[in-house]
Protein backbone atom coordinates (compact mmCIF):
# COMPACT_ATOMS: atom_id res chain seq x y z
CA UNK A 1 0.00 0.00 0.00
CA UNK A 2 1.45 3.52 -0.95
CA UNK A 3 1.82 6.24 1.57
CA UNK A 4 -0.65 8.65 -0.09
CA UNK A 5 -3.37 5.57 0.52
CA UNK A 6 -2.30 4.99 4.10
CA UNK A 7 -2.70 8.14 4.69
CA UNK A 8 -6.51 8.60 2.93
CA UNK A 9 -7.60 5.75 4.66
CA UNK A 10 -6.77 7.19 7.95
CA UNK A 11 -8.80 10.67 7.03
CA UNK A 12 -11.73 8.08 6.50
CA UNK A 13 -11.32 6.42 9.63
CA UNK A 14 -10.60 9.86 11.58
CA UNK A 15 -13.79 11.51 8.95
CA UNK A 16 -15.85 8.27 9.82
CA UNK A 17 -15.74 8.32 13.56
CA UNK A 18 -16.51 12.26 13.73
CA UNK A 19 -19.60 11.21 11.60
CA UNK A 20 -20.65 7.88 13.59
CA UNK A 21 -19.61 9.92 17.01
CA UNK A 22 -21.93 12.75 16.02
CA UNK A 23 -25.00 10.74 14.81
CA UNK A 24 -25.48 8.44 17.18
CA UNK A 25 -24.78 10.97 20.09
CA UNK A 26 -28.73 11.91 20.62
CA UNK A 27 -29.66 7.96 20.67
CA UNK A 28 -27.03 6.26 22.48
CA UNK A 29 -25.86 5.58 25.87
CA UNK A 30 -21.82 5.78 25.73
CA UNK A 31 -21.31 1.86 25.77
CA UNK A 32 -23.69 2.05 22.37
CA UNK A 33 -21.32 5.04 21.40
CA UNK A 34 -18.18 3.27 22.20
CA UNK A 35 -19.41 0.11 20.12
CA UNK A 36 -20.07 2.14 17.16
CA UNK A 37 -16.68 3.60 16.77
CA UNK A 38 -15.11 0.25 17.56
CA UNK A 39 -16.97 -1.61 14.54
CA UNK A 40 -16.33 1.27 12.41
CA UNK A 41 -12.77 1.53 13.15
CA UNK A 42 -12.05 -2.27 12.98
CA UNK A 43 -13.73 -2.38 9.62
CA UNK A 44 -11.32 0.46 8.47
CA UNK A 45 -8.33 -1.07 9.99
CA UNK A 46 -9.31 -4.76 8.68
CA UNK A 47 -10.05 -3.07 5.02
CA UNK A 48 -6.26 -1.48 5.53
CA UNK A 49 -4.62 -4.87 6.28
CA UNK A 50 -6.43 -6.62 3.68
CA UNK A 51 -5.24 -4.03 1.11
CA UNK A 52 -1.66 -4.43 2.27
CA UNK A 53 -1.65 -7.69 2.39
CA UNK A 54 -2.91 -8.15 -1.08
CA UNK A 55 -0.43 -5.60 -2.43
CA UNK A 56 2.60 -7.73 -0.84
CA UNK A 57 1.18 -11.01 -2.42
CA UNK A 58 0.80 -8.90 -6.04
CA UNK A 59 4.40 -7.80 -6.06
CA UNK A 60 6.05 -10.86 -5.33
CA UNK A 61 4.53 -12.77 -8.11
CA UNK A 62 5.65 -10.01 -11.14
CA UNK A 63 8.70 -10.67 -12.60
CA UNK A 64 8.33 -7.54 -14.65
CA UNK A 65 6.69 -4.65 -12.21
CA UNK A 66 3.61 -3.46 -14.53
CA UNK A 67 2.60 -0.18 -13.49
CA UNK A 68 -1.16 0.17 -11.87
CA UNK A 69 -2.79 2.90 -14.19
CA UNK A 70 -1.49 4.86 -17.68
CA UNK A 71 -3.01 6.86 -20.03
CA UNK A 72 -5.70 4.77 -21.44
CA UNK A 73 -6.60 3.67 -18.19
CA UNK A 74 -6.63 7.58 -16.75
CA UNK A 75 -8.99 8.46 -20.31
CA UNK A 76 -11.66 5.48 -19.80
CA UNK A 77 -11.83 6.15 -15.89
CA UNK A 78 -12.86 9.76 -17.05
CA UNK A 79 -14.79 8.95 -19.70
CA UNK A 80 -16.37 6.51 -17.10
CA UNK A 81 -16.66 9.12 -14.04
CA UNK A 82 -18.15 11.60 -16.76
CA UNK A 83 -20.58 9.03 -18.08
CA UNK A 84 -22.17 7.99 -14.26
CA UNK A 85 -22.78 11.16 -13.26
CA UNK A 86 -24.50 12.43 -16.23
CA UNK A 87 -26.71 9.13 -15.56
CA UNK A 88 -26.89 10.49 -11.86
CA UNK A 89 -28.28 13.49 -12.62
CA UNK A 90 -30.38 12.22 -15.22
CA UNK A 91 -31.60 9.52 -12.56
CA UNK A 92 -32.29 12.55 -10.29
CA UNK A 93 -34.11 14.70 -12.33
CA UNK A 94 -36.34 11.77 -13.59
CA UNK A 95 -37.47 10.93 -9.70
CA UNK A 96 -38.23 15.13 -9.01
CA UNK A 97 -39.86 15.01 -11.86
CA UNK A 98 -42.23 12.37 -11.02
CA UNK A 99 -42.23 13.59 -7.28
CA UNK A 100 -43.28 17.13 -8.22
CA UNK A 101 -45.82 15.92 -10.70
CA UNK A 102 -47.15 13.71 -7.97
CA UNK A 103 -47.25 16.38 -5.31
CA UNK A 104 -44.81 15.04 -3.06
CA UNK A 105 -42.80 17.98 -3.09
CA UNK A 106 -41.16 17.39 0.23
CA UNK A 107 -38.40 14.33 0.95
CA UNK A 108 -36.39 13.56 3.86
CA UNK A 109 -32.76 15.03 2.79
CA UNK A 110 -31.01 11.93 4.04
CA UNK A 111 -32.55 9.91 1.39
CA UNK A 112 -30.57 12.79 -1.28
CA UNK A 113 -27.46 12.15 1.02
CA UNK A 114 -27.62 8.25 0.31
CA UNK A 115 -28.46 8.35 -3.43
CA UNK A 116 -25.39 11.72 -3.86
CA UNK A 117 -22.98 9.21 -1.65
CA UNK A 118 -23.59 6.03 -3.33
CA UNK A 119 -22.96 7.71 -6.94
CA UNK A 120 -20.54 9.15 -5.49
CA UNK A 121 -19.16 5.58 -4.07
CA UNK A 122 -19.98 3.63 -7.46
CA UNK A 123 -17.99 6.26 -9.41
CA UNK A 124 -14.85 7.42 -7.64
CA UNK A 125 -14.01 3.97 -6.06
CA UNK A 126 -15.70 1.05 -7.48
CA UNK A 127 -15.38 2.47 -11.07
CA UNK A 128 -11.84 2.82 -11.14
CA UNK A 129 -11.42 -0.67 -10.37
CA UNK A 130 -13.79 -1.64 -12.65
CA UNK A 131 -11.59 0.45 -15.58
CA UNK A 132 -8.36 -1.15 -13.99
CA UNK A 133 -9.71 -4.82 -14.87
CA UNK A 134 -10.86 -4.07 -18.46
CA UNK B 1 -7.74 5.81 -38.56
CA UNK B 2 -4.24 5.00 -37.50
CA UNK B 3 -2.72 1.84 -37.99
CA UNK B 4 0.40 0.83 -35.87
CA UNK B 5 3.17 -1.91 -36.28
CA UNK B 6 3.79 -2.60 -32.54
CA UNK B 7 3.29 -6.29 -32.55
CA UNK B 8 4.81 -7.13 -35.38
CA UNK B 9 7.82 -4.88 -34.31
CA UNK B 10 7.19 -7.01 -30.72
CA UNK B 11 7.24 -10.39 -32.19
CA UNK B 12 10.17 -10.25 -34.05
CA UNK B 13 12.61 -8.72 -31.60
CA UNK B 14 10.85 -12.00 -29.89
CA UNK B 15 9.50 -10.03 -26.79
CA UNK B 16 6.51 -10.86 -24.42
CA UNK B 17 3.97 -8.35 -23.73
CA UNK B 18 4.58 -8.15 -20.34
CA UNK B 19 8.61 -7.26 -21.04
CA UNK B 20 7.20 -4.52 -23.51
CA UNK B 21 4.48 -2.87 -20.79
CA UNK B 22 6.81 -3.06 -18.21
CA UNK B 23 9.59 -1.34 -20.35
CA UNK B 24 7.51 1.77 -21.72
CA UNK B 25 5.66 1.77 -18.11
CA UNK B 26 1.79 0.92 -19.40
CA UNK B 27 -0.51 -1.73 -18.60
CA UNK B 28 -0.67 -5.11 -20.41
CA UNK B 29 -4.35 -4.22 -20.96
CA UNK B 30 -3.15 -0.93 -23.23
CA UNK B 31 -0.49 -2.61 -24.87
CA UNK B 32 -3.27 -5.21 -26.13
CA UNK B 33 -5.63 -2.50 -26.97
CA UNK B 34 -2.95 -0.80 -28.88
CA UNK B 35 -1.74 -3.91 -30.81
CA UNK B 36 -5.61 -4.54 -31.70
CA UNK B 37 -5.61 -1.41 -32.86
CA UNK B 38 -8.31 -0.09 -30.83
CA UNK B 39 -6.26 2.42 -29.11
CA UNK B 40 -4.45 5.44 -30.14
CA UNK B 41 -1.38 6.16 -27.97
CA UNK B 42 0.00 9.53 -26.87
CA UNK B 43 2.66 11.68 -28.71
CA UNK B 44 4.45 10.81 -25.68
CA UNK B 45 3.73 6.77 -25.57
CA UNK B 46 4.28 6.28 -29.27
CA UNK B 47 7.90 8.28 -28.47
CA UNK B 48 8.71 5.98 -25.83
CA UNK B 49 7.74 2.80 -27.75
CA UNK B 50 9.64 3.87 -30.92
CA UNK B 51 13.03 4.60 -28.80
CA UNK B 52 12.39 1.35 -27.54
CA UNK B 53 12.58 -0.23 -31.16
CA UNK B 54 14.62 1.95 -32.25
CA UNK B 55 12.89 3.26 -35.62
CA UNK B 56 11.30 6.38 -36.15
CA UNK B 57 7.50 7.11 -35.09
CA UNK B 58 6.35 6.63 -38.68
CA UNK B 59 8.09 3.50 -38.73
CA UNK B 60 5.67 2.03 -36.10
CA UNK B 61 2.43 4.51 -36.72
CA UNK B 62 0.56 5.33 -40.05
CA UNK B 63 -2.02 7.11 -41.08
CA UNK B 64 -4.52 5.44 -43.45
CA UNK B 65 -5.83 7.58 -45.69
CA UNK B 66 -8.60 6.71 -48.47
CA UNK B 67 -6.04 5.77 -51.22
CA UNK B 68 -4.44 3.32 -48.55
CA UNK B 69 -8.31 1.37 -48.52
Amino acid sequence: MKKSNLISAFVVLFLGQLFVYFDSYKGLDTEGILSGLSFFAGGVILYILLTFAIGKFKKKNSEYPLPETDERIQQNTLKFAAQMFGLSHLIAAVVAIILMVTDRDVIRVEYVLYYIVAALFLTMILGASIIRKR
Amino acid sequence: MISNKVKQYRVIRDITQEQLASSVKITRQSLIAIEKQKFNPSLELALRLADYFKCTVEDLFHLETEEDK
